[in-house]
């Protein structure tokens, strides 16, 4: 169901060919996780106004089919009908799909090591997402809100349901509670991060660039562990990512639609977990900034019914937050004066930068030489997407440093247990960048006289 | 890298720059480490072989206990261990059940490391046991 909405949902407003065509596995990539998010709010909203949440989807359903099938007889696909410039020497681009296949194959069996060690997930996994998942499950229709409460502020009742109300709404279709399902979560998020990169860019920039990226996402082995100890960083990694790609294809190829889905996947970021709504924030920030008046309407009219869910949430079932509510107001104002916390998280980032992925060499150094070795040469059709990527990931970045240091927690026993899941978020955005940014990969003809 | 293609009497080289060169070159070390870092890690999980996940280990002691709770309501917590890990779990697989971190409730809820704290907390609390299910778990409610 949730595979189906998404899907029709992209072909009705990223048109494709009447038949299928190849890009349709960018739209199955994204359809399936915007299609995730709507069937996530529609059982919310089921729990919440007391109807059934399948109900809802099917309505739902209805209305992207009727939309797809009045799209489908004037259609085409704007990506076939405009491709990038074509890559006449085809042996790279087999060595890199190889490569890509055989590191994801790797990725893949590191996925499976890490869920058979956990199979109910790592510390948050179980404390909060799973936690809220069996709550909603559990519960009678009337009770539900009862794990919502702050006597379990630990479990962090005002965090989001996407994964949540997901898990629980899948669970009573299937009819029982199985580890199967966070867990297939988990492996669509962190799989479906590289198979989006490689699908946009290779539409963007050409294949060769587009498996170039696939791979250096795929070599970040941090970002499938994360995955598969289902935690929320990375379905939130890849919402970063799907906002980026969408509005990219929005000004790339002047398609509106695809301003509606950023706006969608933006604010869809905010209903996996509360750093979204800086997400969604510093994004439109940074649209207004660079380009205000291209696409704004439909960025705004993708995003408003998943805000319209995230704020009834949050009005109507979430207590006060860690940061925000009373607990966290109180000495504020001593935090953000105190100079000693602005060293130690400036240290704590550096570090972790350092130490990200976890490979020997910073992937951020490498991608810093590769973006060195291939010059900045973005088309000039993609320069208001990326200047606005650019300045939102700047944005996102310096409020999650001053979010520490506000934060009312223990900065170290913080900075120890989140660095590292911040800068997952971030990274398949900050690859796309790179690699957007990047000129590609061409060989040079020569004509030599023969001897 | 580098492929020719005879033209008559000339004779067409495809060569790659030493920028494209070296940006392939830091991508292909980018997935030469990642592998590396993937082999640590099966090693890693290899030598953790025995180790069984808490979700997993602590799941069965519980079931007693959640099939005589009321289907919701609050309970209290009463623990020998100052372990946050052993509340978060209890919670886990009692919900919908609430599990407060006090013994405040009329039923509470002990789940303990030594067998004999159980009698211990309990008296010190104003507890009477009502099921003690001989694994670290008992239900103890309010005098």
């Amino acid at each position: 169901m949730a595979l189906l909405i998404g899907f029709l949902l992209v072909r009705a407003l990223g048109p494709g060919s009447r038949g299928l065509c190849r890009h349709d596995f960018l739209r199955l990539i994204l359809g399936t996780a915007i299609g995730v998010g709507l069937c996530s709010a529609c059982s919310f909203l089921g729990l919440l106004f007391g109807v059934s949440g399948l109900v809802l989807e099917g309505l739902l359903l209805m209305a992207c089919c009727t939309a797809a099938a009045l799209r489908w007889k004037y259609t085409k696909c704007r990506f076939c009908a405009d491709p990038p410039a074509a890559n006449r020497y085809r042996v790279l681009n087999i060595v890199l799909a190889v490569s890509l296949g055989l590191l994801l194959t790797v990725d893949a069996l590191a996925f499976r090591w890490a869920t058979r060690q956990w199979p109910q997930g790592q510390w948050d996994a179980w404390a909060i997402w799973n936690l809220h998942a069996r709550f909603l499950y559990r519960s009678d229709a009337l009770f539900w809100r009862d794990g919502f409460t702050q006597l379990l502020n630990w479990s962090h009742p005002d965090y989001p349901l996407l994964l949540p109300a997901f898990i629980a709404r899948t669970w009573k279709l299937l009819g029982r509670e199985t580890n199967s399902v966070p867990m297939a979560l988990g492996f669509f998020f962190s799989f479906g991060s590289a198979g989006l990169m490689t699908a946009c860019l290779s539409v963007l920039r050409g294949t060769r660039q587009g498996l170039l990226a696939g791979l250096a996402l795929a070599a970040t082995p941090g970002l499938y562990i994360l995955g598969a100890s289902q935690y929320a960083d990375v379905p939130f990694a890849f919402f970063v990512l799907a906002t980026l790609a969408c509005m990219t294809l929005c000004d790339h190829f002047d398609l509106a639609g695809f301003a509606v889905l950023a706006g969608a996947a933006a604010a869809l970021s905010g209903w996996t977990k509360n750093e979204g709504l800086v997400w969604f924030c510093a994004f439109l920030a940074a649209r207004v900034i660079v380009r205000p008046t291209r696409h704004f309407l439909p960025l705004l009219a993708g995003a408003a019914p998943v805000l319209a869910v995230i704020f009834l949430f949050k009005v109507i079932v979430a207590p006060p937050g860690d940061i925000f509510g009373a607990g966290g107001r109180a000495g504020m104002i001593g935090r953000f004066m105190d100079a000693g916390r602005y060293a130690l998280i400036s240290r704590s980032i550096l570090e972790q930068i350092w130490s990200f992925g976890p490979l020997l060499i910073s992937p951020f150094v490498i991608l810093a030489g590769f973006l060195f070795a291939t010059g900045m040469q973005p088309e000039e059709r993609d320069q208001i997407a990326l200047r606005t990527s650019a300045l939102a990931l700047l944005f996102t970045g310096v409020a999650y440093y001053f979010v520490y240091v506000l934060h009312p927690l223990d900065l170290r026993w913080l900075l120890a247990t989140t660095v590292n899941r911040l800068i997952a978020q971030l990274w398949p955005a900050i690859v796309f960048v790179v690699f957007l940014a990047a000129g590609t990969i061409k060989p040079v003809d020569r004509l030599t006289p023969s001897p | 890298m580098q492929y020719c293609i005879s033209v008559r009497s000339a004779k067409l080289t495809i060569m790659y720059s030493w920028r494209a060169k070296l940006g392939i070159a830091l991508i292909s070390l980018m997935a030469l480490l990642a592998l590396g870092t993937l082999a640590g890690y099966r090693s890693a999980v290899q030598r953790n072989g025995g180790q069984v996940d808490v979700a997993i280990l602590n799941a069965p002691r519980f079931d007693g206990l959640r099939s005589i709770l009321p289907h919701r309501g609050t309970v209290g917590y009463l623990s020998d261990a100052d372990e946050k890990a052993d509340y978060f779990l209890t919670q886990y697989f009692l919900a919908p059940v609430v599990v407060a971190h006090d013994a405040q409730q009329d039923l509470v809820v002990a789940n303990v490391r030594s067998p004999a704290a159980i009698a211990k907390l309990a008296a010190a609390h104003n507890l009477t046991v009502v099921r003690n299910f001989q694994n670290g778990i008992a239900l103890l409610r309010r005098n």
